[in-house]
């Protein structure tokens, strides 16, 4: 009986300890918050529109190629990726339709939870609220993430997926960012790393990317940062393959029977 | 803070599905400096495979213990060609295909010539084959040397430069590790020996099968298509060409997915001329494969709906499928997919996948069953290690690696005087066309 009593005493004293470890870690809203606060905070608020000119690499491959974002507010986003050795891919959204038009596959529209990821990325409002983009964020541990001790916070997108963030625990700033994303040939575990901080109007960008996905390493480095400086609309025009896209699907739905009123 | 998510297309490019290379020649001894960079190779090479390599269970064999056991036959290799055989040797045993150390010297021929046309190495204007243990020609270019010299369709090949050719394919088939490899790289063997120095001829040793044997000093002339390099991968001459045939009937012919800024745009053309033929034949007998993306893309031109796909890729992690995306203006008509024993890799997933959705037929004979997707690893000493980064099913469920795809209509090729026609496969390919229904 005496044994029994301290073995539960100890027990006892372990779930208080683990009680305690996890009192102590901070809380995920509060950890974005600094997030937010670190990358920039209201300052964020006042980019209208942002062209990042960068190189990537599929280091194991060693297919290069050039790339070019532009982002303008509310939410006009595209991204041209210019492979050495296979041609141009091409992925926007315009506001309304989230596309992507490359040399491989042509023409297409996308959908559901890849349109959806798309469209956050596209979002300045949620720049400096991440609220805006996620429902929840919990602290579920601590790890030593590419070299940095991180806080782990798992985070439920607005668009039901599940992404975890490793924040650095001295700058509050992402270290990394781990997450199934949905593709159209399927779900595919993907983990990003962001080195090299830069600072441009008082906003601290990563200027180095690091994407592990299915054995391969993608290195992305942004080399020009442009903020607010004018981005004509044209710029995120359908390119005509979309459109004939957008107008077949018009067409479709349009010609579709409608349901009979109950 | 704004995040940036790669574009899925990017995914269909890391998948690699291409033939093999054969190992170098380097016979020099190996520097100090040179034998200890092959061990940091070996060692990375050893620990992609375990790291990375869709085999969890590696062939049932204890991967730590080969790795064991290897790592000093690395150690005491006396040149470079000892160190690499060692190495492949390990990667054998694993009997994958796609799995393989491509030499550094592959990259350095490339580099002496300047990156541009390989002026200087040539070819009779022959197509071989494999076929029932001996090596057939299945087709002469027109206007080659070959033709000028009246080389025939059906003949077989006995002996090259003195060298006789049966011997060479039975080691070949011996040191394999899948079967039905054979064919491809017993191919591969005879066209390295059929190639050559462009101002050099060519001693061919041809069985005519009905006049007894002969011999030939056959001209070589430049090899056909441009040279396409992409990052580590070897660099590869690649073609494509289109034509109308007799009977209102298209033909395509590549022999690479490969180089899509110029075949992309090239089968769209093809596609748009033939929108109006009675039937399209792709000829994808001795494509050797490329990436995954291509074949994707490609397949598009014959898929009108958004129907499915082209078969699974099974990584450790994840399942993906070769999703078609449909084109507008795709052709609806029927196609016919001829292929061979040295149709690989993405030519496999192509056919096989187009012939499980049931948008095309497949003629001719069993494909070399060499699908895996792969990947490369850049090795300290210079090499490129290719291993395969997931395991395939064709869209109906099927295991292709070490199988093939079956044809529908098997048109094997026939020896002289045994066929009405010299290319069975094609004659039943446009037969089967002319009898389908009008659109």
């Amino acid at each position: 009986m005496r044994l029994l009593k301290h073995t539960m005493l100890i027990l006892a004293m372990l779930a208080l300890v683990s009680t305690s470890a996890v009192a102590e870690l901070p809380k995920g809203e509060d950890l974005m918050d600094k997030m937010a606060e670190a990358s920039g905070g209201e300052k964020m608020t006042a980019i209208k529109s942002m062209k990042m000119v960068g190189v990537m690499e599929l280091t194991g491959m060693g297919v290069k190629g050039d790339m070019i974002l532009l982002q303008k507010a509310p939410d006009k986003s595209k991204t041209e990726i210019m492979m050495h050795g296979i041609g141009t891919i091409t992925q926007g959204f315009n506001g309304e339709v989230v596309w992507e038009n490359n040399i491989l596959q042509g023409a297409r529209l996308l959908e559901g939870k890849e349109a959806a990821m798309m469209k956050l990325q596209s979002d300045f409002s949620s720049n400096a609220d991440w609220r805006k983009a996620y429902n929840s964020a919990k602290t579920t541990g601590e790890e030593n993430f590419n070299g940095q001790a991180c806080y782990i916070v798992e985070l439920e997108a607005k668009f039901d997926a599940q992404m975890t963030m490793l924040l650095d625990k001295t700058t509050y700033l992402p270290a990394g960012l781990k997450m199934i994303a949905d593709t159209p040939m399927g779900k595919v575990p993907m983990e990003m790393t962001f080195e090299e901080y830069k600072e441009q109007d008082g906003v601290k960008f990563p200027s180095k990317m690091v994407q592990k996905v299915l054995t391969q390493v993608i290195e992305i480095s942004f080399t020009e940062f442009e903020m607010n400086k004018a981005i004509d609309d044209a710029e995120f025009a359908l390119p005509e393959a979309v459109q004939v896209l957008v107008d077949k699907k018009k067409a479709e739905t349009a010609e579709a029977p409608k349901a009979p009123k109950a | 803070m704004k995040q940036f998510y790669m574009p899925s297309a990017i995914l269909a490019l890391m998948l690699i599905l291409q033939g093999c290379v054969s190992l170098g020649t380097q016979e020099e001894t190996l520097t100090e400096e040179a034998r200890a960079k092959n061990l940091e190779s070996f060692d990375l090479l050893w620990t992609t495979v375990h790291e990375k390599v869709w085999d969890t269970t590696f062939n049932d064999l204890d991967w730590e213990a080969r790795g064991t056991y290897y790592r000093p036959l690395v150690a005491q290799a006396k040149t470079v060609n000892e160190s690499r055989a060692q190495m492949q040797t390990m990667l054998n045993e694993l009997e994958l295909s796609h799995l393989n150390l491509i030499p550094a010297e592959v990259y350095d021929d490339l580099d002496t010539k300047g990156n541009t046309e390989n002026a200087d190495i040539g070819t009779p204007g022959l197509t071989v084959r494999v076929h029932l243990g001996k090596v057939m020609i299945t087709a002469v270019e027109p206007g080659s040397p070959a033709a000028k010299y009246q080389l025939q369709p059906g003949w077989t090949i006995e002996a090259i430069d003195g060298e006789a050719l049966t011997p060479m394919l039975e080691r070949l088939k011996t040191a394999l590790p899948v079967d039905s490899l054979a064919g491809l790289y017993g191919n591969r063997a005879v066209e390295k020996r059929l190639d050559g120095p462009l101002d050099e001829t060519v001693e061919i040793l041809f069985d005519t099968i009905l006049y007894g044997v002969a011999v030939a000093d056959i001209p070589r002339q430049p090899l056909k298509g441009n040279l396409v390099t992409l990052g580590n991968m070897p660099p590869l001459r690649v073609w494509f060409e289109h034509k109308a045939l007799e009977d209102e009937i298209g033909y395509i012919a590549f022999n690479y997915f490969m180089d899509p800024m110029r075949i992309m745009p090239a089968l769209e053309t093809a596609v748009t001329e033939f929108k109006d033929k009675k039937g399209i034949v792709i000829d994808l007998r001795g494509n050797g494969g490329g990436i995954a993306g291509v074949a994707m893309g490609m397949a598009g031109w014959f898929v009108p709906e958004d129907t499915g796909h082209l078969g699974t890729m099974i990584f450790r992690d994840t399942e993906l499928k070769l999703q078609v995306n449909p084109r507008m203006g795709a052709y609806t008509g029927p196609v016919a997919i001829l292929v061979d024993n040295c149709s690989a890799s993405c030519s496999e997933f192509f056919a096989g996948g187009l012939q499980s959705m049931g948008y095309a037929k497949v003629f001719g004979t069993q494909t070399a069953g060499a699908v895996l997707p792969a990947s490369l690893e850049k090795l300290p000493n210079g090499d490129t290690l290719m291993f395969p980064i997931a395991d395939y099913v064709s869209a109906n469920g099927d295991r292709i690696e070490g199988v093939g795809i079956r044809p529908d209509v098997y048109a094997p090729p026939g020896f002289f005087g045994e066929m009405e026609n010299n290319d069975p496969a094609l004659a039943a390919a446009t037969t089967w066309i002319l009898k389908q229904p009008l659109k």
